[in-house]
């Protein structure tokens, strides 16, 4: 006899929480609460199975187009940033949030609006957060010009935003070729010229992170000259630089090096 | 004049930045353009910043001028004619170079080109489109660039220079024209202001050639803005709001910016400020503008000949609510949202909210904290089901006491000022401008 609550235990991705959803979806239908855990749940629950959940591109495409056709982009975009967050409980509020959107036969598209409800509270919270991150990074991410005019970039984002960075980026630069390295996640994202972007997870590099960019050009030290020389003095207040380019974002900021 | 033959392309470029700094529009929002594949660019509609310098703002374009030599002599300019300063120009080839070289690092989202007047007007505005004309023609760049229109250039270059650009400004500099008189005795509102309309009535033909031919080359696609430098010739708040609010009203202007002055020269002419720039001013008149732009309030709500200048203890928002307080309470389960607005503590994002939420049931105190609503600024103005959050007076003096002292000083704490400046500024992307409350 197994207790009234699961725990989904699976891979911190969108598709592995997709996948949870989809197993988790039958077993709430039939009363038993579910909670999913996208990391090493810290201490096991007394009263809870655990189920270990293997990611499963077919469920999660279902489960995506499903929250795309019902409850329309603006949900599933929600949806996804909320789950490559580092919130431990991202993947359960995910799952409450779309049961409260489309459990009992409902479909309620404007269900971000129930900010009342803890689940979608914290997405759309968490929504917020990684948009936030994604947009700085389309404006923090520096790129090295390497041998063969590669453009190379280190970052080291809190959240998971790696792939959401590849249709700005290949849309802004469609002849050129660059990667851009999440050296914390130790994954790469690698467009070719006039190709697709891919995202290679294995550690494609031996060399320590960052270890791979070439010696700055002159045109580095031009954008150095040019972020001193914009500022008007009379003005100066570092205090409000820092909150808008916070100091972990300025490792990979050549107008920060000392 | 001081004229370096050989300079180094750094050399250029510090002394024609360092030149272009007290240009405050570097702002890249307003266009969507997705790159189609055949060059390098695009541009979202929010902007994106790359940086932000020592002085807080936000850095999103490669902002220059094309040379510092000037034929004028506008009395606040550093590149004025009487200034004994360096004088260089880059070429067209360096310029667009330059942008695409930071632009493929990401370092920005385009161009920023402004000017001092070489030899005449024309022959400047042929420069800057021949700069323009080469980033889009050969290098395909389908990223920003914001083009200064120079006053006193001809109409047809005004005219190829909007076909390249995303936006346009021409500054209007003073407020007054007394003022623009007084210290840029080579400009008039009529060589700023024709350039405007011409933009304005060729942006609007263009709008409606665009519903017909959806190909049809675009002008000037993220609008015009312009510039005024504030607490330079002694005008007041009235005078410089009302001018805002007729730009944007009689030449559809999408944004107007302000610039505290700061004394570069030393002229009689020009005012001594010994504590600096008034920076709280021109916040109080950015916050002013965001609610002529976004609030639906007009010029004479706010200000008025006999009460000519805004609170620098209160924002604009504020000290109209407590003078006009036959409007309060509001409640907020049933009213509107253009009323909601109005009410101290609540955004644009907290109204929209708002009336979301209340959908599903009706909100009470603890709930609108949630929202996003200022209550420690809100509580004065508003009710819940007909009920305060605790008993308050609805009476000026009390009110005003007490918001003063729930922190929101003035000068006692200068980062909850700049901070909130740059909240009202929509196009910093990565704030939330809809905190604004
Ligand atoms: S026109 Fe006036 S403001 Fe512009 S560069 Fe020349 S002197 Fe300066």
């Amino acid at each position: 006899m197994g207790y009234e609550k699961k725990i989904l235990v699976c891979e911190n991705s969108i598709e592995g929480i997709f996948s949870a959803v989809y197993d988790g979806w039958h077993w709430e239908n039939k009363g038993i609460s579910v909670k999913i855990a996208a990391e090493e749940p810290e201490y096991p629950e007394l009263f809870a199975d655990r189920v270990d959940i293997t990611s499963d591109s077919e469920k999660a495409v279902k489960v995506a187009r499903t929250v795309r056709r019902k409850l329309g982009e603006q949900v599933y975009e929600a949806v996804c940033y909320a789950a490559v967050s580092i919130h431990p409980d991202k993947g359960t509020a995910v799952f409450y949030l779309l049961r409260k959107a489309l459990g009992g036969k409902r479909c309620d598209r404007h269900v971000l609006e129930a900010l009342a409800d803890p689940a979608v509270s914290l997405v759309s919270s968490l929504r917020i957060k990684v948009w936030h991150e994604i947009h700085r990074f389309y404006g923090f991410v520096r790129f090295r010009q390497m041998a063969g005019g590669i453009l190379a970039s280190v970052i080291r984002p809190e959240n998971d935003i790696l792939e959401f960075l590849g249709i700005h980026f290949s849309n802004r630069f469609p002849n050129e070729n660059w990667m851009i390295y999440d050296e914390g996640r130790e994954k790469i994202l690698v467009h070719e010229k006039e190709g697709e972007c891919c995202v290679y997870v294995q550690k494609v590099l031996n060399k320590n992170a960052g270890g791979f960019l070439e010696e700055p050009d002159e045109y580095e030290e031009m954008w150095r000259a040019f972020c001193s020389c914009i500022a008007i003095k009379e003005r100066t207040d570092l205090k409000l630089q820092k909150q808008f380019v916070p100091l972990k974002f300025r490792s990979n900021m050549l107008e920060f090096y000392e | 004049m001081i004229y370096k033959e050989s300079m180094s392309l750094m050399e250029k470029l510090e002394i024609l930045a360092d030149a272009a700094k007290y240009d405050v529009a570097c702002t890249s929002s307003g266009t969507d353009r997705k790159g189609d594949g055949s060059g390098i660019g695009n541009s979202i509609t929010p902007g994106i910043c790359h940086s932000f310098s020592g002085d807080g703002r936000c850095i999103s374009l490669l902002k220059v001028l094309y040379t510092n030599e000037c034929v004028f002599d506008c009395k606040y300019c550093a590149n004025r004619a009487s200034n004994d300063v360096v004088r260089t120009s880059f070429t067209p080839e360096e310029i667009s170079r330059l942008t695409i070289e930071f632009y493929r690092r990401n370092y920005i989202e385009g161009l920023f080109l402004s000017s001092g007047v070489k030899d005449s007007p024309d022959a400047t505005m042929e420069e800057l489109i021949r700069s323009a004309e080469i980033l889009r023609n050969q290098y395909h760049f389908q990223g920003y660039i914001h083009l200064k229109a120079i006053p006193g250039a001809s109409p047809e270059l005004i005219c190829r220079a909007g076909y390249l650009a995303d936006r346009m400004s021409v500054n209007l500099e003073l407020p007054t024209a007394e003022g623009l008189k007084k210290l840029a005795p080579h400009k008039s509102r009529q060589t700023i202001l024709r350039p405007m309309k011409q933009i304005q009535t060729v942006c609007e033909e263009n709008k409606r050639e665009l519903t017909v031919y959806r190909h049809a080359p675009e002008f000037v696609p993220a609008g015009q803005s312009t510039q005024m430098i504030i607490g330079a010739v002694g005008e007041s708040d009235f005078q410089i709001v009302s001018t805002a609010e007729a730009l944007y009203r009689k030449f559809s202007l999408k944004r107007v910016f302000y610039s505290a002055f700061v004394a570069v020269n030393e002229d009689k002419a020009l005012p001594v400020l010994p504590q600096g720039p008034p920076l709280l001013r021109e916040h109080r008149l950015y916050q002013a503008d965001w609610l002529l732009r976004f609030y639906g309030f007009r010029a004479e709500e706010l200000l008025s000949e006999e009460h000519p200048n805004f609170n620098l203890f209160l924002d604009p928002k504020c000290d109209w609510a407590i003078s006009h307080l036959q409007y309060f309470p509001v409640e907020i389960n049933k009213a509107d949202y253009r009323t909601l607005l109005r009410v101290p503590g609540i955004g644009e994002k907290s109204a929209r909210r708002i009336v979301g939420a209340r959908r599903y049931h009706s909100l009470d105190f603890p709930e609108l904290k949630k929202i996003g609503v200022v209550l420690k600024r809100a509580v004065y103005f508003i009710t819940c089901n007909g009920r305060q959050m605790y008993p308050i007076k609805l009476e000026e003096d009390y009110i005003v006491r007490n918001i003063m002292e729930s922190g929101r000083m003035p000068f006692s704490s200068s980062e909850v000022t700049y901070r909130q400046l740059s909240l009202f500024d929509d196009d910093k992307m990565i704030v939330d401008r809809n905190e604004v409350l």
